[in-house]
């Protein structure tokens, strides 16, 4: 399986879901009020599978 | 749209001013100290709701110099039915207890304590912690009390607060208790009298058990029949970070990931077939 990775596409993206990551702590301590070590650890994971989620589709887009 | 937005503002506030809960002169009837409301929420990160007694808001409550037939300073108890209320179940937990103890000058050393019902009076003993007096007490509960307490969610608890409390004196450690009928909590469906107090020494005689109330007792009061405690029980929670209870989370987590990159790869799939079928048409 080919990845497609363009890496201006990536880092713009990347840096954009990068600050949402506060913003989805805060939501899930108001939420399910706490925060747990796995929040943390999840989130910071979830950012980069995200970013190139949203790269590889506005890839598809851009061709 | 202006002038709309404006009028409407405007509307907004006489509103909220016409309808503002006024407090009950009778309240006020023989407080000499200046009490200033519990703001015991403003030390939580989340609000996640109050028990108040009185249940219409803080008012301030009447003196205990009401007893005119003590002398002195003594220890006085004064219990107060609670209605817990039900919360949901996740996690959340009492974090303060406060309890509007009216001092002049300066508290002395007391304690509250938690109760079962025991047909309408206080029963057994959960726990009591002290606590120092002071004006406009707020008291942050340890986690085993507030662990030992979440078992009553939902159920009828009794609150008691001692303390020496002198009646003679305006300089002091004098505290108050509520004497008219908006200080009950009728507004949780309970009759009057549900106030009992608790004097170590039995100064009221002995006709009257450890928990009394006055028509037991046959206390001569200068005003008013009911007697209640001003409390407040903050049910809120701080920012904590749980190191050891991450497993069910990170089961959670870990079912989003694998989501997360399932559907990237049906993505890449997707864009690799979309690749593939421009090539084959040039």
């Amino acid at each position: 399986m080919h990845f497609p990775f363009n890496r201006k596409v990536f880092d713009k993206v990347f840096w954009r879901v990068s600050l949402l990551a506060p913003v989805a702590w805060v939501a899930i301590y108001f939420i399910w009020g706490e925060l747990l070590i796995a929040d943390i650890v999840g989130v910071i994971i979830t950012v980069p599978i995200l970013s190139y989620l949203i790269h590889v589709i506005l890839l598809m887009r851009q061709e | 749209m202006k002038g709309r937005l404006l009028a409407t503002v405007f509307a907004l506030a006489g509103f909220g001013l016409l309808t503002a809960q006024q407090p009950n002169p009778d309240d006020f009837a023989s407080i000499t100290a200046t009490a200033t409301p519990i703001d015991v929420l403003s030390k939580c990160d989340q609000k996640l709701g109050t028990v108040r007694q009185p249940a219409d808001g803080p008012t301030f409550l009447t003196s205990s110099r009401q007893f005119g037939w003590f002398g002195g300073a003594i220890d006085l108890e004064l219990a107060q039915q609670v209605h817990f209320p039900q919360l949901a179940p996740s996690g959340q937990v009492l974090e303060y207890v406060a309890i509007q103890s009216i001092t002049n000058g300066a508290g002395t050393p007391g304690e509250f304590s938690f109760w079962t019902d025991n047909g309408g009076q206080p029963g057994a003993l959960i726990l009591a912690e002290p606590v120092t007096t002071q004006d406009n007490l707020v008291y942050q509960v340890s986690d085993a009390t507030a662990a030992t307490l979440s078992s009553y969610y939902g159920g009828q608890l009794w609150i008691s607060f001692v303390n020496i409390s002198d009646p003679n004196a305006f300089i002091g450690p004098r505290w108050f208790w509520g004497s008219t009928a908006s200080n009950t909590n009728q507004a949780n469906g309970h009759p009057p009298y549900y106030a009992y107090f608790h004097d170590e020494l039995n100064r009221f005689g002995p006709d009257c058990p450890k928990w009394t109330n006055h028509t037991v007792c046959g206390a001569t009061f200068k005003s008013g029949p009911f007697f209640g405690l001003n409390y407040e029980l903050s049910f809120c929670r701080n920012a904590k970070l749980n190191i050891g209870t991450g497993v069910p989370t990170m089961t959670q987590w870990g079912l989003f990931i694998f989501g997360l990159v399932v559907l990237t790869l049906g993505v890449v799939a997707l864009y690799n077939y979309s690749r593939q079928r421009v090539g084959e048409n040039a």
